[in-house]
C-alpha cells in the first residue's frame, strides 16, 4: 500500500505538538458546528414552546422553571399534522417499488449493453447516455406535462414511473458487468443456459456489492425526493414524508413541532447511514470516480 | 454479522412493501363526496375541529364532504395546478381574492348570480323553496365587490383583511419626548389626515433636530417588494380619493383629478423620510429586550404582522390609514379569501349547500380562527374570536390593534377585479415604484415617470 | 444462410427484450416530455389560455427582452451567479483545508468523516426546516448572540445564509472525494519536497493542490452545474411566491412561472434555456476529462516507448 510507505520523521518536539493540537482544535470546532444543530433540533423538539421561549440559549431539555424535563407533546402533534400512518405507507410503497424495479430493470439493460450483441447497440447506448446530460431540474416541467397528459398526476404512479429507471445506474452497472470474467458465462452457455438465465443466476450474483450500493442509494434518494412529489401530487393522502414535512412547515406550526417533524423524517435515514455506512460511502466514491 | 443485518433489512423491506401494496390497492377516493379545498394554518386542533364541523354537516344534510387541507404557503400554487390539470376533482375551494378575475375569465369557476339576492333582513342566506340565496346586504360591501367580475358574481366572500399603520408606543414616546404611554397613544389617535402626519414629522424634528429623519428615525418600515408594494400603494391612491383602475376607460391609475399623482407623491414623500439604512434592521421597529424603542415610527401591514411584533416586552398599537383630507377620510386596501365552485364540478347544488353552511354562524367563528381574518358576514365578524385564535392571553393593546383593523375594514377599498391585475400588482407597480422610491431628484418628475411606466407596463397584462 | 439469419434474428430479439423496459421508459419519460416541452415552449399554453396556439419564438423573445412582463428573468440569472460565487469558491477552499487537515496522520479521521457526512444523508426538507428554525428570529443563532435578526427574510442576509447551508451540507461529500484524491498523491513527491526544505504550508501549496487539480476541476464543473439548478431550498423555505427578492434564482423563477402563474409555455422555454446553459458546461467538463485521459494515454505510451528503448 502506498499509504504505509510514507511517514513523517518521528520528531516529537513542541512544534509538532502545537501543530497537532491546532489541527484537532479546528476539526473538533468544525465537528461541533455539525453536531450542535442536530442536537439542538432533538432537544428543542422535546421541550414546550413556552419553555423554549422563556429560556435563552441552552442545549438541555429545560422546562420553563429551568428544571430538566422531557415533553413529548410536539411529537404527538407532529404525528397528527404529518398524517404519519398514511404518509409512511406512501413513502414505503414508493421507495420499495422504485428500489426493486430500478435494480431489476437497470441491471437487465446494463447486462444487454455489456454482453449481448444486437443491432445498433452502441448507437442506442450513446443516445441514452446523452440523456444523462439533461439534469433533473430541467425535466421537472416536461415530466409534469407528460404525467398530466397520461392522467397519472395525483397518484402514487406519478412518483414511481418517472423514476423507475436511471441511466446513471445503468452506466455504473454496465461497467461492473464488463469487469466480469467472460469464461464463466461461456461455460454456462455451453451447458445450455439461455441469456436470461446467465444474467440472473451467474452474472448478477457476481455484482451483488454494487447492487446493494445502488439499492441503498436509490431507496434513500426516493425517500428524500421533494420537488417532484410536491409538483405532481396535491392530494394530502398521497404525500410522502418529505412533502408532508414541507406542508407542516409551510402551514406555520410552532417551532418545536416543526423540529419534531424534522426529527421524525430525518432520523430513519441517519440511523440507516450509521448501520450501512460502508455501502453508502462506497457508493459515493463509486459515483464520483466514475461519473 | 453484517450480512445478517443486510438480509434482515431486505426481509423487512419486502414485508413492508407487500403490506403496503395490499393496503394501498384498497384505497380509493370517495367520488360521491363534495371536495373542499382549504388552507391549513399551524394548528392540528383547529383542523380537526373543522373536520368535525364538516361531519356535522354530512349528518344534517346527507352530503358527504372530503376536506383537503393544503399548507398556506403552498395553497395558491397547488390550486392553480389543480385548475390546469386534466384530472381535477375540485368542488368548493378557498380562493385568494386577487386570483378570482383570472379564473373567472377562463371560465374555470361558476358564476353564482342565480344564488344572489338583496334582502332587508340581516340573515346571510335565505332559502326559497329548494334554492339557497345569499343575501348581499349581510356581507361586507367591499368584500362582495371582490367577487364581481364583468358584472357577474363568481364567489361568496368568506374572510377579509386590510392594512393599517402600526406603531411601537415606546418609539413614539421617545420620538415625541412623552413620558406617558397613554399620552402617546392619545397623540397618535389624533392622526386622521396627511396633514396630521406632517405635523407629527414636524414635532419629531423639533425634538430631535432637522436631521431626525435622515439619521435617527424612519417614518415607514419600508413597503416591501413585489406584491406587497403593489398592494400597499393602493392605500395611498385610495386615501387621495383615487382609483387603481377605471374599468370604463380601461385606464390604470386614472389621474384626471390628480389623485394618482397625489397618492404617489405622498408615498414618495413618506419614503424619503424613511432611509433604508434605518428601517432595514430587524430591531428598527420592534426594538430589543433591553432597548424596546426602535427607530421606525410606522409599519404599514395587515393583521398577520401582529403576531410578529414581539408582544412580550413592549406594546404596539395601530391607527387607521390617514386620508388626504378629512372629507375623503381613511381609506385602505382589502385582502382575504372567497369561496368558489370549480366549473368542472358536477355537484353544484351540493357545493352551494356547503358554502351556505360555511358562511353560517356554525362555521364562521371557527373559520375566523383558522384564517386569522375577520368574517365577511358583517354580523359574525368577531374581534374576540380572531384575537383568541392568535394569542393565548391577549393583552389589551393586541385587542386594540385588531379593533383598529376591524374599523378600517368598513372603508377598505376593493382592488380592481380585472384579468391581469395580479401581474400588474406583482410586477409592474412594484417595479416602477421601487425605481421611484430609490431615485433622488425632482419628485414631480419621478412620480410622472412612475405613472407612465406603470401605465405602459400594465398594458402587457391587461388586454 | 437461413440458419444464420435466424440466429441473427434471435440474437437481436434477445437483446431488444433486455432493453425493452429501458426503451419504453426512455421514450415516455425522457424523449416525449422533452419534445412536448419543446413544442409547448413555442405556444401560448397557460392557465389563461388552455387552448394553445402556435406563437413561434415569442416566448423566448419576450423572456429575454420584455422587462415589463418578465422583470425578474435577468435578475434571477444574476442571483444564480451570485449564489455560485458564494458557494463554489468557499466550498472548494473549505474542502481543501479540511481534507488536508484530515490527511495529516491524525487519529479519528473516520469519525470526523462520518460526522461531516451526516448532512448528506439528511432528508433535504428536514435539513431546511432545521436551518429555517435555527435562523429564525427566535432560533438557535439569535439565542446564542441574544439578537433578533430575521436572517432568512432580510434581503441582505438571505442568500448568504442559503449559500452557507449548501456549503455546510455538501462538505462531507466533498471531503470524502477530495481526501481519497489526496491519498492517491505519490508520497515520494512529499519526500522530495521535504528534502528541499518545504514546510507544511508549502507542501500543501506545491504538492497537494497540484496533485488534486483534476478533483478541483471536477468540483468546479459540478459546482457550476448544480449551482444553476439551485432553487429547491428556496421553495422549501419560502414557498413559490416569496417577497424576498434576493433569493429568487433562475430555477425559482421557473417554478414561479409554472406554479404561481401557471404559465407552462414560459416555464418550458425557461427549462430549455437552462438546459442550453448546462449543456455548455457539461461539454466543457467532457472536454477537460477527455483531455486528461488523452494526456494520460500519451504519457503511458511514452513510458512504454522509453522502457522499450532502454531494453534495446
Amino acid at each position: 500500500m502506498k499509504k504505509t510507505k510514507f511517514r513523517f520523521p518521528a520528531r516529537i518536539n513542541g512544534a509538532t505538538v502545537a501543530k497537532k493540537t491546532f489541527i484537532y482544535v479546528v476539526l473538533i470546532g468544525l465537528c461541533l458546528s455539525f453536531i450542535i444543530p442536530y442536537f439542538w433540533m432533538l432537544i428543542t423538539s422535546l421541550r414546550t414552546e413556552l419553555a423554549y421561549n422563556s429560556t435563552g440559549f441552552t442545549l438541555l431539555p429545560l422546562d420553563e422553571q429551568g428544571h430538566l424535563s422531557l415533553f413529548f407533546g410536539n411529537y404527538k402533534e407532529a404525528f397528527t399534522a404529518l398524517n404519519l400512518g398514511q404518509v409512511l405507507l406512501n413513502t414505503l410503497i414508493v421507495c420499495v417499488a422504485n428500489t426493486f424495479l430500478n435494480l431489476f430493470l437497470n441491471s437487465l439493460a446494463a447486462y444487454a449493453f455489456a454482453r449481448l450483441k444486437f443491432f445498433a447497440k452502441n448507437t442506442i447506448f450513446k443516445i441514452i447516455l446523452f440523456s444523462m446530460m439533461v439534469p433533473g431540474t430541467v425535466m421537472l416541467v416536461p415530466n409534469f406535462l407528460i404525467c398530466d397528459y397520461l392522467g397519472i398526476t395525483d397518484s402514487l404512479f406519478a412518483l414511481i414511473l418517472p423514476f423507475v429507471m436511471s441511466v446513471y445506474n445503468i452506466f455504473l452497472l454496465r461497467q461492473q458487468f464488463l469487469g466480469v470474467d467472460k469464461g464463466i458465462e461461456e461455460a454456462a452457455r455451453i451447458e445450455g443456459a439461455g441469456p436470461f438465465r446467465i444474467y440472473l443466476r451467474i452474472v448478477l450474483p457476481l455484482v451483488k456489492p454494487m447492487m446493494v450500493v445502488l439499492g441503498i442509494t436509490t431507496f434513500m434518494w426516493n425517500y428524500g425526493n421533494y420537488l417532484w412529489p410536491y409538483i405532481v401530487n396535491v392530494d394530502p393522502n398521497l404525500r410522502t414524508l418529505a412533502t408532508s414535512l414541507a406542508e407542516l412547515t409551510g402551514s406555520g406550526y410552532d417551532l418545536t413541532v416543526q423540529l419534531a417533524g424534522a426529527v421524525i423524517v430525518s432520523a430513519p435515514m441517519i440511523i440507516v447511514f450509521f448501520i450501512l455506512q460502508k455501502y453508502i460511502v462506497g457508493g459515493t466514491m463509486e459515483g464520483a470516480v466514475k461519473g | 454479522m453484517k450480512k445478517f443485518v443486510v438480509m434482515m433489512l431486505l426481509v423487512v423491506l419486502v414485508a413492508c412493501s407487500l403490506v403496503a401494496v395490499l393496503v394501498g390497492c384498497g384505497k380509493t377516493t370517495d367520488s360521491e363526496a363534495v371536495t373542499f379545498y382549504y388552507y391549513t394554518v399551524g394548528n392540528a386542533g383547529l383542523t380537526s375541529q373543522l373536520n368535525q364541523k364538516l361531519a356535522d354537516f354530512t349528518a344534517k344534510t346527507g352530503i358527504k364532504v372530503q376536506p383537503i387541507g393544503i399548507a398556506k404557503d403552498n395553497y395558491n400554487s397547488a390550486i392553480s395546478t389543480k385548475f390546469t390539470s386534466k384530472k381535477t376533482d375540485m368542488d368548493v375551494l378557498y380562493l385568494d381574492q386577487p386570483r378570482l378575475a383570472q379564473y373567472a375569465s377562463s371560465n374555470l369557476i361558476y358564476a353564482l348570480d342565480e344564488y344572489v339576492t338583496t334582502s332587508d333582513s340581516d340573515a346571510e342566506t335565505v332559502e326559497q323553496g329548494d334554492q339557497v340565496l345569499f343575501n348581499k346586504n349581510a356581507f361586507n360591501a367591499s368584500a362582495w365587490e371582490t367577487t364581481v367580475y364583468n358584472g357577474s358574481t363568481y364567489a361568496i366572500p368568506l374572510t377579509l383583511n386590510t392594512s393599517v399603520l402600526f406603531y411601537n408606543v415606546r418609539t413614539v414616546m421617545e420620538a415625541l419626548g412623552l413620558a406617558d404611554e397613554n399620552a402617546a397613544v392619545a397623540r397618535m389617535e389624533t392622526i386622521k389626515t396627511w396633514a396630521d402626519v406632517d405635523k407629527l414629522v414636524a414635532d419629531i424634528k423639533t425634538k430631535h433636530g432637522d436631521s431626525a429623519f435622515s439619521s435617527k428615525y424612519a417614518l415607514l418600515n419600508g413597503l416591501g417588494e413585489s406584491g406587497y408594494l403593489g398592494w400597499y400603494s393602493q392605500c395611498f391612491i385610495a386615501s387621495a380619493g383615487g382609483k387603481m383602475y377605471d374599468p370604463q376607460s380601461k385606464v390604470v391609475l386614472p389621474d384626471e383629478d390628480g389623485t394618482a399623482t397625489d397618492g404617489l407623491t405622498k408615498l414618495k414623500e413618506w419614503m424619503d423620510l424613511s432611509p433604508k439604512s434605518i428601517y432595514n434592521t430587524n430591531t428598527a421597529f420592534t426594538g430589543t429586550v433591553s432597548a424596546p424603542a426602535g427607530s421606525v415610527i410606522f409599519s404599514l401591514a395587515d393583521s398577520s404582522a401582529i403576531e410578529k411584533f414581539n408582544v412580550n416586552y413592549t406594546d404596539f398599537y395601530a391607527i387607521q390609514f390617514p386620508g388626504k383630507t378629512a372629507e375623503i377620510g381613511s381609506k385602505s386596501n382589502i385582502g382575504g379569501e372567497n369561496l368558489v365552485i370549480a366549473s368542472k364540478s358536477v355537484k353544484k347544488a351540493e357545493a352551494v349547500k356547503l358554502i351556505q353552511y360555511l358562511v353560517s354562524e356554525d362555521c364562521m367563528s371557527l373559520i375566523q380562527a383558522c384564517t386569522k381574518n375577520f368574517a365577511a358576514v358583517t354580523k359574525y365578524a368577531s374581534l374576540d374570536t380572531v384575537v383568541n385564535a392568535v394569542f393565548d392571553n391577549p393583552k389589551d393593546s393586541v385587542k386594540k390593534m385588531y379593533a383598529t383593523i376591524q374599523a378600517q375594514l368598513a372603508t377598505a377599498q376593493v382592488r380592481p377585479v380585472v384579468n391581469g391585475w395580479m401581474q400588474v400588482n406583482d410586477t409592474t407597480i412594484p417595479g416602477a415604484l421601487k425605481t421611484m422610491i430609490e431615485a433622488s431628484g425632482n419628485t414631480a418628475e419621478l412620480v410622472a415617470a412612475a405613472l407612465a411606466t406603470i401605465r405602459s407596463g400594465a398594458g402587457a397584462f391587461i388586454k | 444462410m437461413k440458419a444464420y439469419t435466424k440466429q441473427l434474428l434471435k440474437r437481436n430479439a434477445t437483446g431488444y427484450a433486455f432493453i425493452l423496459p429501458l426503451l419504453i421508459y426512455f421514450i415516455v419519460f425522457q424523449l416525449a416530455p422533452m419534445i412536448i416541452a419543446l413544442v409547448i415552449s413555442f405556444t401560448d399554453y397557460s392557465l389563461a389560455n388552455l387552448d394553445p396556439s402556435f406563437v413561434g419564438f415569442d416566448n423566448y423573445i419576450e423572456l429575454f427582452t420584455n422587462k415589463a412582463v418578465y422583470q425578474n428573468f435577468w435578475s434571477s440569472l444574476l442571483t444564480t451567479f451570485l449564489y455560485m460565487l458564494l458557494t463554489v469558491p468557499t466550498s472548494m477552499i473549505l474542502t481543501l483545508i479540511v481534507s488536508a487537515l484530515l490527511n495529516s496522520k491524525i487519529k479519528g479521521e473516520k469519525f470526523f468523516k462520518t460526522i461531516f457526512y451526516i448532512p448528506s444523508v439528511t432528508v433535504s426538507v428536514a435539513m431546511m426546516v432545521m436551518w429555517k428554525q435555527m435562523l429564525a428570529p427566535d432560533g438557535l443563532i439569535n439565542q446564542i448572540f441574544s439578537s433578533n435578526i430575521d436572517f432568512l427574510n432580510n434581503e441582505s442576509t438571505a442568500l448568504v445564509m442559503i449559500a452557507l447551508m449548501s456549503v455546510w451540507g455538501g462538505l462531507g461529500y466533498n471531503v470524502l472525494i477530495m481526501l481519497s484524491a489526496m491519498k492517491n498523491i505519490d508520497p515520494s513527491l512529499y519526500e522530495a519536497a521535504e528534502m528541499d526544505g518545504a514546510g507544511a504550508f508549502q507542501k500543501f501549496l506545491y504538492v497537494t493542490v497540484p496533485g488534486v487539480m483534476p478533483t478541483i476541476f471536477f468540483f468546479l464543473v459540478t459546482g457550476l452545474i448544480s449551482g444553476f439548478q439551485v432553487g429547491e431550498q428556496m421553495v422549501i423555505i419560502y414557498g413559490t411566491a416569496t417577497q424576498v427578492g434576493s433569493v429568487r434564482t433562475y430555477v425559482y423563477e421557473m417554478f414561479y412561472q409554472m406554479r404561481e402563474m401557471s404559465n407552462f409555455s414560459v416555464a418550458s422555454a425557461m427549462s430549455y434555456f437552462l438546459f442550453a446553459i448546462i449543456l455548455v458546461f457539461t461539454l466543457i467538463q467532457f472536454r477537460l476529462q477527455n483531455a486528461d485521459a488523452i494526456k494520460e494515454r500519451r504519457m503511458l505510451k511514452k513510458i512504454k516507448r522509453e522502457a522499450a528503448n532502454e531494453k534495446n
